[in-house]
């Protein structure tokens, strides 16, 4: 649809501007001419409306040849051929309506006026035609800035969504559930140890709330992170929740994105350990590959035992959220062994930590 | 828990189980009245657990931290079941509702409402058999055949027998249709483990086994394979 159909509005717009510039191009003839401004009102007002008929489906042309993929030569001749058909047209139309003018009122006025300002009115409807173009070209041009606007804004969209997926993953309501009833356990026997685990919860959730609106934070902060809540989880499953911890040596100011490390250890959790009946060994290695840091999660798993109902969002939104923040830079690798289950986490190392995110 | 139940004069704790398995094992072997019993426990849960005590199972109260499907069946079906953190004055509620009905009832079998309730919609990826007091798992990728034998269905994997007390037609509404097919009456064939179709006579026909073990086909079985196939 051409823009200036779009709306009742734009047509009002555009026929006021034309009626005025209409008037202002019939006065100057008026003057320069010496004909009664009426006169040049009743020839050349019908057909100034005319160009515009004339010169506005162009806009179908403007859109066949888009700016930047179309060849200069090819747009120029392409609008030039049109021009010169509308202007043909333009002037045979207007000679047949000065004479039909000149027929009724019976003089022989209208007709050596039009050929008499033909060189002017010319130029007037090249210059309409081109305005018309670039006013289309501009339309497309907007059209497509609102196009990138609006992906960009849908993508910042999704981020958020699968950021807010990321945080309500880390305060799951079976996660609190089950510390909750631990904790009354642990109040029955020892107030001081009660005490402890309500400082482990605290620092957890502290740590989920705060680093949920941040871009980003550094592996020890993770680290520690992820210290917490298998600390809260090695109450409830004491002596059947082993972990080891193996990271190369000064990566640990390396900045990843927060709460991204979490999802992956808790399913471990969940789904693995807690699948064993004795339990099992939980191990974090952190390597530095070539320009990646390489996180790598394995744990035990029970074939056998019961599948635990899960959402199913928990590594797929971190996979998301990677893809989301590093493009094809980041990748997650799930690796399913008989008895075993490993995820790998690849991010790319950037250099330093933001200095602005550590002032906050 | 444990130090919650000796409060009561009434009750007698007389074992505590870390799992399913232990669960099984002692309901089996001390014959309790009531057992307290936990959803959320590794390899077996707690409706597994009365999956295989049958009717040996006692009086049970459900114990759930978070549970909202388990806590919905116990609803539906009037079941006695606690929140853990175990609030006291509702244990002390249920445990005299619970000793009232051991001594005027006897325990209601619970195995039909927890396939129709909390295990609805499920298909099987294991199969629960108790030996006395030991359990078996067997996933159902292992399971060779089926075969029915009154009350007692005979479940043959690659390397044992094992008996368990249940129904062909129950079993067959729980496999996975495309592995699983009703070649006969009395038989569930795994059809991975199908080596060929023999034809004995003009009508009847045989399925040889990959072990070489050899089953009838019934005439409607046969149809159903060979839509499988």
């Amino acid at each position: 649809m051409p823009p200036f159909f779009s709306s009742i509005n734009r047509i009002f717009v555009l026929l006021a501007v034309w009626s005025a510039l209409a008037f202002s191009i019939c006065m100057l003839l008026s003057v320069t001419t010496s004909v009664l401004l009426r006169d040049c009102l009743l020839l050349f007002g019908p057909l100034y409306f005319l160009c515009l008929l004339f010169v506005l489906p162009n806009y179908y042309i403007c859109r066949g040849l888009p700016l930047g993929q179309t060849a200069w030569a090819t747009m120029l001749a392409s609008h030039m051929l049109t021009l010169l058909a509308i202007a043909a047209m333009w002037v045979l139309a207007g000679r047949a309506y000065a004479g039909f003018l000149d027929s009724i009122s019976q003089q022989l006025l209208f007709n050596p006026l039009f050929d008499e300002s033909l060189t002017i009115n010319l130029a007037i409807v090249v210059i309409q035609f081109e305005a018309i173009v670039l006013i289309h070209y501009l339309y497309f041009a907007m059209e497509k800035t609102r196009d990138i606007e609006q992906a960009a804004l849908q993508q910042k969209l999704l981020i958020s969504q699968a950021e807010l997926q990321a945080l309500k993953a880390t305060v799951h309501p079976h996660f609190l559930f089950n510390s909750l009833n631990t904790l009354s356990n642990i109040a029955l026997s020892s107030g001081e140890k009660a005490h402890r685990f309500c400082l482990l919860i605290a620092e957890f959730l502290r740590y989920s709330v705060a680093y949920s609106d941040k871009s980003t934070a550094t592996l020890s902060d993770e680290l520690e992170h992820i210290q917490n809540y298998l600390g809260i989880e090695r109450e409830r499953f004491g002596e059947r929740l082993q972990t080891s911890f193996e990271i190369d040596d000064g990566l640990l100011d390396t900045v990843v994105p927060p709460l991204n490390l979490f999802p992956v250890v808790e399913n471990a959790v969940k789904h693995g350990i807690d699948s064993c009946l004795e339990g099992g060994m939980l191990s974090i290695v952190v390597r530095r590959g070539e320009e990646t840091l390489i996180i790598e999660v394995s744990n035990p798993v029970d074939e056998l035992g019961r599948k635990l109902k899960g959402t199913g969002h928990g590594l797929s939104s971190v996979e998301h959220r990677l893809k989301n923040l590093y493009g094809g830079q980041a990748r997650l690798n799930i690796r399913r062994e008989t008895g075993q289950f490993t995820v790998q986490i690849y991010i790319p190392i950037e250099k330093e930590a933001n200095p602005e995110d550590q002032a906050e | 828990m444990q130090l919650a139940l000796e409060k009561f004069a009434e009750l007698e704790v007389i074992e505590v189980c870390e799992n399913g398995l232990q669960a099984v094992k002692a309901v089996n072997e001390l014959k309790p009245q009531l057992l307290f019993l936990d959803i959320q426990m590794p390899k077996l849960d707690g409706f597994d657990v009365l999956e295989l005590l049958g009717d040996q199972a006692p009086f049970v109260i459900f114990v759930t931290a978070y549970d909202e499907y388990a806590v919905q069946a116990f609803k539906a079906n009037a079941v006695d079941y606690l929140m853990k953190p175990l609030d006291p004055e509702r244990l002390e509620q249920t445990v005299q509702k619970i000793i009232q009905r051991i001594a005027t009832e006897h325990p209601a079998p619970t195995s039909e409402w927890i396939s129709k309730s909390v295990r609805e919609n499920e298909l099987l990826q294991r199969i629960l058999v108790r030996d006395g007091s030991d359990v078996h798992v067997l996933a159902v990728n292992s399971v060779c055949y089926i075969e029915s034998a009154d009350d007692y269905v005979a479940i043959q994997t690659e390397d044992a027998t094992h008996i368990k007390l249940d129904r062909l037609n129950k079993l067959e509404e729980k496999l996975n249709p495309p592995q699983f097919c009703r070649i006969h009456r009395s038989y569930i064939l795994n059809i991975n483990y199908l080596s060929r179709i023999e034809a004995e006579t003009k009508d009847s026909k045989l399925a040889i086994l990959t072990n070489g073990k050899v089953l009838p086909i019934s005439r409607s079985g046969y149809g159903l394979l060979k839509k499988l196939l």
